[in-house]
């Protein structure tokens, strides 16, 4: 007798990595360690060079607290501005990185926006 | 124990964030194309001026007063809502979103709460840069009272259970939440002017009088959980615009009806829902002695989330409430009677070719949601500018990465 069978049938092995699939790598899980807290903002400026350059984006971390030697976005004079934080006995100045600038001492209260955790740079800008 | 976390001023405050040359400065944000206040920082609360004033009264007034004028700029709101949401979440259980700026939560176990309410107070302010006011007590009608008070003191308070009497013999009971402008004239009227009157009455007594809602304000103001409803599933949207200059033809009034059903047509689209029944609604300046209300509402051919579906059976409403040699100052639509858009039935006498541009509707809809270029050309004269105003909107901060704030 013969039995007639309709449907598909899929041929070949099934995949012996498909049990074993990861996730692709994610750019936000590296570079967005507290999503909720961190911000993007836009350089302009050399002062930081050649650390950071006009059009780079730092990634800004608000949930840290700035320690000695972090790249942090501080509020002077109105503005935005990006320096390393050098805490030296109760001492605080915002250093460029570029030495054609003067350091910055803080008098009174530092006004912190956040802590730099990383910045993206791209040689052939497709967005923005 | 429950607790309230509300942003002070949150529009306001969210377009000082990222603008450092506006600390302790004031700064207002205007309505949808720029009508009225509706968010202002305290400082320029200090030179006089009061929500909902309307901005072409206090314009002037705003400008020599060197005070910063913003448009609404909902992307960003709502970005910085539900960063601050999510943040919250890891300090607190079952976060509620009651609002764009407050939430509701549950304290996560038995602790100092007083201390617990001061560093969520601290730590909010320092991951968000927003100033949240922090409330705990027994109850969400308690907490709303011990937000108000932290509001006034320090950032956070805490109502502890042999506190209560105390704090209640103290709050007006036009302060207490769900007691609203008449509500408040009627308890007045029966002798009740503090929320602790409110609590010694009998169950029965405050049933009789002010239902069981009132009821349930009362128990809560006695400590006993009540209010426990999530957000309520919605039953209806609304669009709605006041023009800049008054507009008397029926087609400009046309290009305004099409523009909220576009609007509406993304809020049904976002959430998966189709609606039932549109309305219509056009006013003439209700200061002045002609005031005309026009209003009508009538059910769709089919439930629909489908912008020129919508706009079809608005226009036919608008027909029939339209007047001529009137000059109109607002318009408004509104969908209700919504449902899910995957439960839709059709008619038995559906034509198969009925129910595939249906559902062809459906798919061009949802695609539309993510082109906030697309638009129909019936509304394009808003698009152009001549209506819709937001002339101060601020950058998309957070957003758009041609957009992000400098940095020096």
């Amino acid at each position: 007798m013969i039995t007639e069978i309709l449907g598909s049938v899929t041929c070949g092995f099934p995949s012996p990595g498909l049990e074993h699939r990861e996730e692709p790598l994610d750019f936000n899980q590296l570079l967005f360690r507290h999503p909720s807290s961190t911000y993007c903002l836009r350089a302009s400026g050399d002062s930081m060079e050649p650390l950071i350059y006009p059009g780079d984006i730092l990634i800004t971390d608000r949930s840290l607290r700035p320690r000695d030697g972090d790249v942090i976005i501080a509020e002077v004079d109105g503005m935005f501005t990006a320096k390393r934080i050098m805490i030296k006995d109760s001492s605080i100045s915002l250093v460029p990185e570029n030495p054609s600038y003067m350091p910055v001492p803080i008098v009174g209260e530092l006004i912190s926006f956040g802590v730099v955790t990383g910045i993206v740079r791209q040689f052939r800008r497709s967005n923005g | 124990m429950m607790g309230l976390a509300d942003c002070n001023s949150f529009y306001a405050s969210c377009e000082k964030l990222f603008r450092p040359d506006l600390r302790d400065k004031p700064v207002v944000v205007l309505s949808n194309n720029d009508g009225c206040i509706v968010a202002l920082t305290s400082e320029a609360k200090a030179l006089g001026f009061e929500r909902g004033a309307t901005y072409a009264e206090c314009r002037a007034q705003l400008e020599t007063s060197g005070v910063t004028v913003f448009s609404s700029n909902y992307a960003l709101y709502q970005d910085i809502s539900d960063r601050t949401m999510n943040i919250l979440r890891h300090f607190a259980l079952h976060v509620e979103p009651y609002s764009i700026d407050e939430s509701f939560f549950t304290v996560p176990v038995k602790m100092d709460y007083p201390d617990y309410a001061m560093r969520l107070h601290n730590t909010l302010k320092r991951m968000t840069g927003l100033m949240i006011s922090v409330g705990v007590a027994r109850t969400k009608t308690l907490a709303k009272i011990a937000n108000h008070i932290a509001k006034k003191n320090g950032g956070a308070h805490c109502i502890l259970p042999e506190t209560e009497s105390e704090v209640l013999k103290n709050t007006p009971i036009g302060d207490v939440w769900g007691v609203g402008h008449r509500l408040n004239k009627t308890m007045l009227h029966c002798g009740i002017s503090t929320a602790w009157d409110l609590t010694q009455r009998s169950d029965a007594w405050i049933r009789r009088m002010f239902s069981v809602t009132g009821l349930r304000t009362a128990c809560e103001l006695r400590g006993q959980i009540c209010i426990d409803e999530e957000n309520p599933v919605r039953q209806s949207f609304t669009s709605g615009i006041s023009f800049e200059k008054k507009i008397s033809t029926i087609d400009d009034l046309e290009c305004t009806i099409s523009c909220h059903c576009e609007v509406l047509s993304r809020k049904l689209v976002n959430r998966g829902l189709a609606a039932s029944f549109i309305s219509v609604q056009i006013l003439t300046d209700r200061f002045k002695d002609d005031f005309y209300f026009g209003n009508s509402s009538r059910a769709l051919e089919q439930p629909a989330s489908y912008a020129p579906a919508l706009f079809r059976s608005a226009k036919a409403v608008l027909l029939t409430i339209f007047r001529e040699g009137l000059e109109y100052k607002t318009s408004r639509v509104s969908v209700f009677g919504l449902s899910k858009l995957a439960c839709r039935q059709f008619s038995l006498f559906d034509s198969q070719n009925e129910v595939s541009r249906l559902e062809k509707e459906d798919r061009f809809a949802r695609f539309s949601v993510c082109q906030p270029e697309l638009t129909c050309l019936s509304s394009g004269l808003l698009r152009k500018g001549n209506l819709l105003r937001h002339c101060h909107l601020s950058p998309h901060y957070t957003t758009r990465w041609s957009e992000l704030p400098s940095v020096w």
